[in-house]
């Protein structure tokens, strides 16, 4: 069957070439017109419980695109006109910005922050500096008074030192485009900030806002990776082939994959660039074993006007096999990431399934068929030769192989699968760091975050929403009110949580001003008659949409919004413990708990998805791979055989990941998913290549030498060149993407070594029938295909 | 079933003596299995094990943010007693280490003192009292206080020697109590006004200080009453006298009144403040008057009570206190915070 493909793809290799050739450039078209950006939406489970709440209750309570912008002076207050000036031009800018939900603008110059004041006259509300700015020092001083009498606004709004206060937006979750609204948000900014007057922004817009900003960098480091890894090749390969051909690889099959992903209306999400290079790293690795194959067949025939097409002939035939089940198998392997409920994980899959997918043309089968082409395969390109150097690696792989060192091999591979295993078992799912892991702790996003998380209670959001569809005024019993305040009460007790908000709060303010503002009274009152009355009043005194951050517009559902001064994912996981336990022990006679919306309340669902995944994703993989190893090579041994460097290259992975802090994320999912098929390519070539040796009668220690020396060097060459490029990324300035990058170097590192040194020692010690063929049995009775 | 190797299986079987062929079935059994039993296992794990998350444990701390300390006295050895939201009795030592009493309520305290000897009573909303008699060892809550079917805040608790104690509330709660807080008894009729504070003077003179600038005068322990002419009508918040005839009243809108007679007239002071003003105190070691209110405000004044100066505790920090208790050279204020004032730096206790 593979001698009929090769035969084939050599005899038509005009139209075989031509075909892909026509195809490429068809698909380079829609390629070109893929839209890159990050589309919220696609993040959220959407089957998940909080989720659900989340969608429903986002446009009253906020959602989670909110942007927190913080006016700060160094000396002096905010009470100043020139600072509030500010604040007014910044509150009415913001209406501009697109996507912005208008009626979800609140800051001290909005309609919506008022002090309730009680008269001889009775009972008003005055919005505080709207719409007109204090006109003069006496104004100014009662808009003071009424900022510190006021506990809704003095400490959510305006810093308990008075040097700086927020303006919150809220955007329409399906229409904001977060480039446009982070530039239409920065040149506001810059309008208004000066020397005195500082401005620090955050939200997810605003992240991924600055993710979108650093994408030319990106596409430059992914530029500077690719020449490196081009120049690193010819070094080592010596031939214009073992440049040319890996990139056309490459670039072949991400043309194909963005191409078909267009057509299939996939979008392309700036942080996956990460998982893209991985890929393209396959192609590179997978055309370079085949030039080098090619090589040393040149090597065994004699010169002659068909040297080329056969030397290509065999290299097709030989490493079908390995190449095809190593890309199956990285295909496999991902592919089980969108069992995850969570669409952007699944159209990522989707995109890099298809990507690997086509490097079953791309590399395994183009490569080859231009390299039949070839005019002058003897000869170098230059004259500088490392392969001295390298061999003397593949030997030393090879004496650890062969000698009495193997069982020290496989006992310290024992040691460092279980020492890793054990430590991974600390890699944590969420963020593990406070601030955004997606860029450095000294990025400006960041600093931003920990600025204002200093001076308030916390930036980041979750609701939970008490109440009960059609029950008209529920919010406004005594038993909601009082479960409300008690809530609160209990779960401010976490210190990550700075404050919490609701109804029950604005009730005691009430309370105490109809006192003239005794603080004795600072309370929810004793009786559901007092509660009820003072809503009423509430009620009186406010217009439409003034409670809205609070009830919905028949009281029917109330919402408890705490403020979180992190986002960890152990802080998470630590407060809806606590809501879940606080809502057994207080069931509700009528209405219920619904949990959970806004930033945290989602990233909550995210990261219980995650979890709950975690170990389906890695247990699934490893059965993919463990199946289809055993189906191609009829042998289960085979599939346990080929798990020992995924394992190792796993837990090693994990082991880093928990070592530095890097938490299981929506981002970093997809990547550890695609190290499990990673860590398998390369020891496919070198089993391959022993079992293909044995076969045609060498003995087990030529076998190993010559698999090593021929597919070995390969493995060496490309595992070096792109662990080098890979460790570029470090440079970028999204901490991310520069994470990754290291992952992947190590990934890379790992299962080229485990190839290189430990699984040579692993067949010779235990001498797998599939690869040695039975005693009991003739010598070829599998389905090898013969090549020679 | 597939074997792991034909070359090293039989040299394991026959390892050890003697070699038997069930032995060698068991061995190629036992190593053939081991590839399926992965195979289920991965897919058991794969399928059914869905870790859950687990949360941290937090401890509530004793003083909780949302916790109002409307009450304070010094504690019977050392440090202080606050009370306040949720009955809860908190004892803060010198160092300022707290440690909470337990308390049979958990309605909000709004006022506590101490007698000599470790007895001890606080009162509160719904007309709560509670009293101990071993240093705070045990809280109990006293049966059969005169309650008002409408509204039953009791906000002050004021004590004299052998057990005397008069607690003022809603609804003109005026409640004795010879006993040490045992037993209580009205000193007047329910009537439309909240009493804030009482003063219990050498004698058995009483002066009651209220709502909407209303003062009660008895020479005679609640025998008989008389209404001195006041000078505002802002709600007065709290009384305080150096002996029996010089006192100091506080109330909303920075009003301060002063008396030189036992209460018979008061005049109004002179403060450059607004700001509501909730308690004052005579603080005999330091021979001055102080007081504390809304927005961090204190105020004091010399024995005279006529030069009286007002100030922020900490420009930062614009909390409300309606209790202040000198304490040797410093003040502890308790309200929103609680914390110690030396007249120069505001420490607040960290929440």
């Amino acid at each position: 069957m593979i001698e009929r493909i090769a035969a084939f793809c050599m005899r038509r290799r005009a139209w075989v070439a031509g075909t892909i050739a026509f195809l490429t450039v068809a698909l380079s078209w829609f390629a070109l017109h893929i839209e890159v950006r990050t589309v919220f939406e696609d993040m959220l489970p959407s089957r998940h419980e909080y989720v659900q709440t989340h969608q429903k209750f986002k446009d009253t309570f906020g959602g989670s695109n909110m942007v927190t912008i913080m006016l700060e002076v160094d000396k002096g207050d905010i009470f100043d006109m020139e600072v509030l000036e500010k604040v007014r031009t910044l509150t009415l800018g913001l209406r501009e910005v697109s996507a912005v939900n208008p009626f979800q603008i609140t800051s001290l110059a909005s309609k919506k922050l008022k002090e309730v004041r009680a008269s001889t006259d009775g009972i008003e509300t005055r919005p505080l500096m709207w719409p007109e700015l204090p006109a003069n020092a006496e104004e100014l001083a009662a808009l003071k008074q009424a900022v510190l009498r006021n506990p809704l606004v003095y400490g959510p709004f305006v810093s308990k030192d008075l040097q700086a206060t927020l303006i919150t937006v809220d955007f329409i979750d399906r229409e904001v485009d977060y480039t446009k609204v982070f530039d239409e948000i920065g040149a506001l900014v810059k309008k208004v900030e000066n020397d005195r007057v500082g401005v620090r922004v955050v939200g997810a817009p605003i992240l991924y806002g600055w993710v979108e900003h650093y994408l030319p960098e990106t596409l430059k480091l992914v530029a500077i990776a690719l020449a490196l890894t081009l120049a690193m090749l010819f070094l080592l390969l010596r031939t214009w082939r073992g440049v040319i051909l890996p990139l056309l690889a490459g670039a072949v099959s991400a043309t194909w994959a963005l191409g078909i992903c267009h057509l299939l209306g996939i979008h392309f999400e700036p942080l996956v660039i990460v998982v893209a290079m991985l890929i393209t790293s396959r192609a590179v690795s997978h055309s370079v074993q085949i030039v080098n194959r090619f090589d040393d067949e040149l090597e065994h025939i004699a010169d002659g006007s068909e040297t080329s097409r056969q030397a290509a002939h065999v290299a097709l035939v030989d490493l079908f096999r390995p190449g095809m089940v190593g890309v199956i198998a990285d295909a496999a392997c991902m592919a089980v990431v969108a069992l995850s409920p969570i669409p952007m994980l699944q159209k990522l899959t989707l995109l890099s399934v298809v990507w690997v997918m086509t490097l079953t043309i791309s590399a395994v089968i183009l490569t080859p068929v231009l390299l039949s082409w070839i005019r002058k395969p003897q000869g170098t390109a230059h004259g500088v030769d490392l392969a001295p150097l390298l061999r003397k690696v593949l030997d030393f792989g090879l004496w650890m192989a062969l000698s009495r060192f193997r069982y020290v091999v496989i006992g310290c591979s024992v040691l460092v699968l279980f020492s890793s295993g054990f430590y991974a078992l600390k890699l944590k799912v969420g963020d593990a760091n406070p601030g955004s892991p997606i860029l450095w702790p000294e990025a400006t996003y960041n600093r931003d975050s920990t600025a204002i998380n200093q001076r308030f209670d916390g930036v980041d959001r979750l609701f939970v929403v008490v109440g009960q569809d059609g029950k008209e005024g529920l919010v406004k019993s005594n038993e909601v009110l009082q479960a409300m305040n008690r809530f609160q009460r209990f779960m401010e007790v976490q210190p990550e949580i700075g404050a919490s908000i609701s109804i029950a709060d604005v009730v005691p303010v009430l309370n105490s001003t109809l006192r003239e503002g005794n603080p004795r009274y600072e309370e929810l009152g004793a009786t559901a008659a007092i509660n009820g009355s003072l809503m009423a009043i509430l009620e009186s005194v406010s217009e439409p949409g003034d409670m809205d951050r609070f009830v919905d517009g028949q009281a029917a559902n109330g919402s408890i919004t705490l403020m979180f001064r992190d986002r960890q994912g152990e802080t998470i996981r630590t407060a809806m413990a606590r809501i879940k336990e606080f809502v057994a022990a207080n069931p509700l006679q009528t209405g219920e708990w619904q949990l959970a919306g806004g930033l945290i309340g989602i990233t909550a669902a995210m990261n219980e998805v995650i979890l709950a995944s975690q170990i389906e994703g890695v247990a699934l993989a490893l059965l993919v791979l463990m199946i289809i190893c055993t189906v191609v090579y009829r042998s289960t041994v085979a599939g346990m055989l080929f798990m020992v460097p995924v394992i190792i290259s796993n837990t090693l992975t994990f082991a880093f990941m928990a070592w530095q802090d890097i938490g299981m994320s929506i981002n970093t999912v997809p990547v550890a998913a695609l190290g499990i098929g990673l860590g398998v390519d390369y020891a496919f070539y070198i089993a391959d290549r022993i079992k293909e040796e044995i076969a045609i009668g060498t003995n087990p220690e030529d076998a190993i030498r010559i698999a090593l020396h021929s597919a070995g060097m390969g493995v060496l060459v490309t595992a070096s060149v792109l662990i080098l490029s890979t460790l570029l990324w470090w440079a970028s300035s999204l901490r991310f993407q520069a994470e990754m990058g290291l992952l992947m170097a190590i990934w890379l590192g790992i299962s080229a070594m485990s190839a290189l040194f430990v699984m040579p020692s692993v067949i010779y010690v235990f001498r797998p029938d599939f690869i040695f063929g039975r005693k009991d049995r003739p010598v070829l009775a599998g389905l090898q295909p013969q090549a020679h | 079933m597939d074997r792991i190797s034909s070359e090293v299986e039989p040299a394991l079987a026959s390892a050890g003596a003697p070699p038997s062929r069930l032995r060698a079935t068991a061995v190629k059994v036992t190593v053939s299995s081991v590839p399926w039993l992965i195979i289920g296992g991965l897919l058991w794990a794969g399928l059914f094990i869905k870790p859950q998350p687990v949360g941290g444990t937090v401890q509530p701390p004793i003083l909780e943010r949302r916790d109002h300390f409307y009450g304070i006295a010094r504690a019977p050895a050392e440090g202080i007693w606050v009370a306040g939201s949720h009955g809860k009795i908190v004892a803060i030592d010198s160092q300022g280490k707290a440690h909470a009493l337990q308390t049979p309520t958990d309605q909000t305290l709004q006022d506590i003192a101490v007698w000599d000897g470790g007895r001890g009573v606080a009162v509160g909303n719904e007309g709560v009292v509670l009293t101990t008699s071993d240093a705070g060892r045990r809280w109990t809550a006293v049966e059969g206080v005169p309650r008002s079917e409408v509204a039953n805040k009791l906000t002050r608790v004021r004590i004299a020697a052998e057990g005397k104690a008069i607690a003022t509330g809603e609804m003109g709660a005026l409640l004795f109590s010879k006993d040490y807080g045992a037993s209580w008894a009205r000193l007047r009729d329910e009537e439309d006004v909240a009493w804030n504070d009482a003063a219990l003077l050498p004698g058995s003179g009483l002066v009651v200080v209220g709502e909407f600038g209303r003062i009660l005068v008895s020479p005679d322990g609640g025998s008989s009453w008389r209404t001195p002419d006041v000078p505002v009508e802002s709600s007065l918040m709290a009384v305080a006298f150096r002996n029996a005839s010089e006192g100091v009243a506080v109330g909303l809108e920075g009003v301060v009144l002063s008396t030189r007679d036992g209460g018979r007239s008061w005049q109004r002071e002179k403060l450059d403040t607004q700001a509501h003003l909730f308690d004052v105190a005579w603080d005999e070691a330091n021979q001055r008057w102080l007081g504390a209110g809304a927005l961090g405000t204190w105020i004091k004044a010399g024995a005279a009570a006529t030069d009286w100066q007002s100030g922020r505790l900490d420009e930062r920090d614009l909390a409300w206190h309606t209790r202040v208790l000198p304490v040797g050279g410093e003040v502890w204020l308790t309200g929103a915070n609680i914390g110690r004032w030396d007249g120069q730096r505001w420490l607040a206790l960290g929440r």
